[in-house]
């Protein structure tokens, strides 16, 4: 019946260490990308700590049941907290790959030790043979288990912090209940019940407040998990992940969603697209994320893409995060691809460029400097960049939620001496949102979309610039100059708090 | 794009928190990460004058000529000599005392970022200041007029939002007036004052407006309001709260370097109510990185070879062929004697009484007073955190005897983090010499000390931001408007030409203000047009 009993717990042992591994390799292909090299490294790590936990187990030799559960609350603790750890870690300089794989030895070694030793524990009920038998097809068993619950059912349903706390939470179980399992073994079952007990407590507190946590190391709530944070000298960048998709923010606003954003970038790069008779050069502003560029690039006709984003971390971002590199489908690789990391208002002013067509994809509008790239001086410097037959397509906030925002855009615009054709979509992570059409002459809403798009379709467009009777202009915008930044008050009373 | 934001006008937390967790390189306390340097000199030289000391070298001087000669390239100097060249007159020579021309509206570079050492904006000019309208259009910057009367020019130059902010108790709140705290009776205060200077700037019976600029062209209904200080007006309205005063003497301070008792109830209401247009709105602000510096540099750029810097004037004696001028060359040591059919002296009463043999007006000469100033520089690794409203151009602390900093970088679209603060410290003492005084005995590591514990309240971390301080004190950097000095004729007395010799400079209009240095200068100009038989259209 005991030995029973102990295969059990060979199965749980052996699931939650390699649960922790598989947790350990997850969150450093959020945080540091490029997935397989972080799995392999985590496997080979964790197998070759194993083999040392094994060795160690010959200098073991008095009160190893005791030893046992001691070591088992130990990975509870190491393991349990190691996502949330390591989630704090990657906001320091220097801390996250130390911890990483720090962690991943400690555990490795800790659960390498006690498999011999249960063994050991078990060799006067059972004879060798039926013992290795046993014990080694559960511990596979237990690895087989984790496997694939993690990424069906743990992943999904708890997030890497619950999970890691949760598997924690049954290694002290385990642990305490292997106090009676062996009780005619265990020297001092009291002390152990006790901190066995204090572990559960933390780990349980932990599991509480999993969400307080993250959010702690965030210092603001975000719907989904945090999987890479970092602060950049000019915002803050953090990317979430849910059950089917994941998310970019900056400076806490949302930038896209992957599980909609087609219909955002489709909208705001094709229309622009259909009224240029040759697309030839084209200019992204802002737009760091590649997913514009990734739209841009399905014309043949491109021979260039110049894109400007002030931040080198997100064009980094763009290109070496796996799942966002995906995801604009290495647009900024593309060899017709120039990246320049710099403010676009300055550097409007020294390109000499002329571009045929020109996407603005800039953040809403909420602190002054990004309010002055919506600026009547900003678009005039854009005006002169533009090919004369060229088109601008360009985000311009809610026209729901900031209809006086959308319509002060519009109004900036003109005042520049663009003529404008103001369209929205249906963005499901946005709601309604608002995109402008500008050109420096009079044109003909746009008709036709390329074939095989996830959203638009040449039957569509047109109705992207009916307005609904919620989206119609004030009375009288007036335009969003650098001396007002008029823009920036009108879209913090809209949707300020 | 998704509206997820929370109080980012507030300051942002993310922000914040951002600039707080890297921080800045200094050490937490210390000063000892800072350099810098008191960068003037010029008092030396200035003080030989008054002293009378060396400026009688033996030997005999080098004589030179001129067809007109501008003692002083400050901005009043240069914009005379340019109106003359403007004019034709080409053999025009002018003398300045310090390395660069510029006087107060010279501007400096620190850590490769340009900074004005003065004057840092000039309000946008109606049409019809003729020569200041011309001025700009040769700067590139005139666009055509506006439905206001005033002209328009490059969005770009103008002042960028946020324009003003104010810290109060170390929260920084948008505009000048500390909204924040006030109580219902300050509020009341600060309406009632808005009342009064509406019904001030009404025209009087002519249609004429009672405070414009140039300021010769006021109309006279308002003009006993200064023989009353702006202190004595205040009480007897009942502007006696201390935010509706510390409001008033802010304004004072800013414009005039003075107190309120020490300026004039009228010059008060014309710093408020000069640059109204019809429809209430004011005039907004050109601005450059390196202030008026921009301005003055074309003035100089178009005088190109007749600027003669290092010349201390000793003397000006005008007589019945024109005038002479005695300088002294300061790195040689030689004499000059000059010899001008016509001289305009673009220097400061105080200088003129001291410059000009058999002065008839040496009495009215002797009313001007003028506030000595000190500005900082201050060259930041990185902008500190501070709490509120955002960084803005113009920084004021509430109850500071500073005027708090300019960001010379705030018109700037760059990446890079580091920035340069401009600090202004009016000494608005009663007592100017005193305060002169206190001026040149001050150290370096007293301004140094100084500036930091008077921004300290608004940026608790900002002596580890800080990398550099460079000072320089202007003994007579502004003159006072004190009661009496606008309307009972000292002034027009002051200006009129003796002789050959026209007068030129800002403290002629009773304030320190470009368009004032500008008219003074162009109207001296002018003056010696028409004495030289010179066609000209008049521009003043």
């Amino acid at each position: 019946m005991r030995a029973r009993l102990a295969f059990l717990a060979v199965f749980l042992i052996s699931a939650c260490g390699l649960g922790y591994q598989l947790i350990a390799g997850t969150v450093s292909s959020y945080l540091l990308g490029d997935s397989v090299t972080q799995f392999s490294v985590t496997i080979g790590l964790y197998l070759s700590a194993l083999g040392l936990g094994s060795y160690l187990t010959r200098y073991l030799e008095r009160d190893l049941a005791d030893r046992f559960i001691a070591i088992e609350l130990a990975v509870a603790v190491a393991g349990g907290f190691s996502a949330l750890a390591l989630m704090f870690a990657y906001g320091t300089e220097g801390w996250f790959r130390p911890l990483l794989y720090g962690n991943i030895l400690v555990v490795g070694t800790l659960v390498g030790i006690e498999i011999p030793l249960l063994m050991r524990l078990l060799q006067d009920e059972l004879d060798l043979k039926e013992l290795l038998a046993k014990v080694l097809a559960w511990d596979y068993v237990g690895a087989l288990a984790v496997a694939l619950a993690f990424p069906l059912a743990m992943l999904p349903r708890l997030g890497v912090a619950r999970a890691a706390l949760a598997l924690g939470f049954v290694n002290a179980l385990t642990a305490l209940w292997s106090v009676s399992i062996f009780r005619d073994r265990v020297r001092r079952p009291t002390s152990l019940r006790l901190q066995a007990g204090i572990v559960l407590a933390l780990l349980a507190v932990g599991l509480a407040q999993a969400r307080y946590l993250t959010a702690l190391a965030e210092h603001s709530a975000y719907a989904n998990e945090i999987v890479y944070a970092t602060n950049t000298p000019y915002q803050r960048v953090v990317i979430t992940r849910g059950p089917k998709d994941f998310q970019l923010f900056l400076s806490g606003a949302l930038q896209f969603n992957s599980a909609d954003e087609y219909r955002y970038h489709e909208a705001l790069v094709h229309p622009a697209f259909a009224v240029v008779a040759h697309p030839r050069r084209v200019l992204i502003l802002g737009g760091g994320d590649g997913l514009a560029a990734r739209e841009a690039l399905r014309y043949d006709e491109v021979e260039s893409v110049t894109l400007v984003d002030l931040d080198p971390e997100v064009t980094r971002l763009a290109r070496e995060l796996p799942s966002l590199a995906e995801l604009n489908r290495h647009s900024l690789d593309d060899p017709r691809v120039e990246v320049v990391n710099a403010d676009a208002m300055s550097w409007l002013q020294t390109d000499t460029g002329r571009y045929d067509v020109v996407v603005v994809d800039f953040p809403d509008p909420h602190s002054f400097s990004v309010g002055k790239l919506y600026t009547r001086t900003f678009y005039e410097r854009l005006l002169a960049r533009l090919a004369p037959d060229g088109a601008v397509g360009l985000q311009a906030t809610s026209p729901r939620l900031a209809p006086a925002s959308y319509w002060c855009i519009a109004r900036t615009l003109e005042a520049a001496g663009f003529s404008v054709r103001p369209y929205r979509c249906g963005v499901p992570s946005f709601g309604e949102w608002g995109f402008m059409l500008a050109a420096p002459r009079a044109f003909e809403a746009p008709t036709r979309v390329p074939d095989g798009l996830a959203f638009l379709t040449s039957e569509f467009l047109p109705s992207l610039f009916l307005l609904p009777a919620d989206a119609q202009p004030p009375d009288e915008p007036e335009p969003n100059l650098l001396s007002t930044q008029l823009l920036v008050r009108i879209y913090e009373r809209e949707v300020g708090p | 794009m998704r509206p997820r934001r929370r109080d980012l006008l507030l300051g942002g937390a993310a922000s914040g928190l951002g600039a707080l967790l890297t921080g800045c390189g200094g050490s937490a306390g210390g000063t000892a990460h800072i350099s810098g340097s008191i960068v003037d000199d010029e008092h030396r030289a200035g003080h030989r004058l008054r002293d009378g000391s060396g400026t009688r070298p033996a030997g005999t001087p080098r004589e030179r000529r001129a067809r007109v000669l501008v003692v002083g390239a400050g901005a009043s100097g240069l914009s005379a000599a340019w109106r003359l060249v403007r004019a034709g007159v080409e053999d025009v020579t002018l003398l300045e005392l310090a390395d660069v021309p510029g006087g107060t509206s010279r501007g400096g570079e620190l850590a490769g970022l340009a900074h004005p050492w003065g004057a840092h904006y000039l309000p946008v000019p109606r049409a019809d200041q003729t020569a200041l309208v011309r001025l700009l259009d040769e700067l590139g910057l005139v666009r055509g007029i506006a439905p206001s009367g005033r002209v328009r020019v490059p969005e770009e130059h103008l002042v960028r939002a946020p324009q003003e902010r104010i810290s109060y108790l170390g929260f920084w709140q948008e505009g000048l007036w500390p909204s924040v705290g006030a109580s219902a009776d300050d509020e009341a205060e600060v309406a009632r004052f808005e009342e009064l200077l509406a019904e001030l700037a009404t025209p009087g019976p002519d249609g004429g407006r009672p405070f414009d600029l140039p300021v010769a062209r006021c109309a006279p209904h308002r003009f006993e309001l200064d023989r009353e200080s702006a202190a004595a007006w205040a009480a007897r309205h009942g502007l006696t709260g201390e935010r509706v005063r510390w409001y008033l003497e802010y304004a004072t301070r800013d414009d005039f370097g003075a107190s309120l008792a020490d300026t004039s109830a009228w010059a008060l209401a014309h710093y408020f109510n000069a640059r109204l247009d019809a429809d209430g709105s004011e005039a907004d602000f050109l601005t450059w990185p390196e202030g008026n510096a921009r301005i003055v540099r074309h003035l100089a750029d178009a005088l190109a070879g007749r600027i003669l810097c290092g010349r201390l004037a000793t003397r000006v004696t005008p007589d019945t062929n024109g005038a002479e001028v005695e300088a002294l060359e300061l790195t040689g040591g030689t004499a000059e004697l000059w010899r001008a059919d016509r001289v305009v002296l673009a220097a400061p009463q105080f200088v003129v009484r001291r410059l000009l043999a058999g002065d008839p007006h040496a009495d009215a000469r002797a009313r001007f007073r003028y506030s000595p100033w000190v500005v900082a520089n201050l060259h930041l690794a990185e902008v500190p955190a501070g709490r509120g409203f955002p960084q803005a151009w113009d920084n004021v602390r509430y109850d500071s005897a500073s005027l708090g900093y300019v960001d010379a970088t705030h018109q700037l679209d760059r990446t890079a983090r580091d920035a340069v603060w401009t600090w202004y410290l009016p000494l608005i003492d009663s007592d100017e010499a005193a305060a002169r005084t206190r001026l040149l005995a001050a150290t370096w590591e007293d301004w140094r000390d100084l500036v930091l514990a008077d921004l300290r309240p608004a940026h608790p971390e900002l002596a580890r931001c800080v990398t550099r301080i460079d000072v320089r004190r202007w003994g007579h950097a502004m003159v006072k408007p004190t009661p009496g000095l606008l309307w009972s004729g000292v002034r027009e007395r002051a200006a009129a030409a003796v002789g050959a010799v026209h007068m030129a400079h800002t403290d002629l209009s009773g304030m320190a203000i470009f368009e004032e240095a500008h008219w003074q200068g162009v109207r001296a100009a002018e003056e010696a047009l028409a004495a030289l038989g010179e066609e000209f259209e008049p521009w003043a």
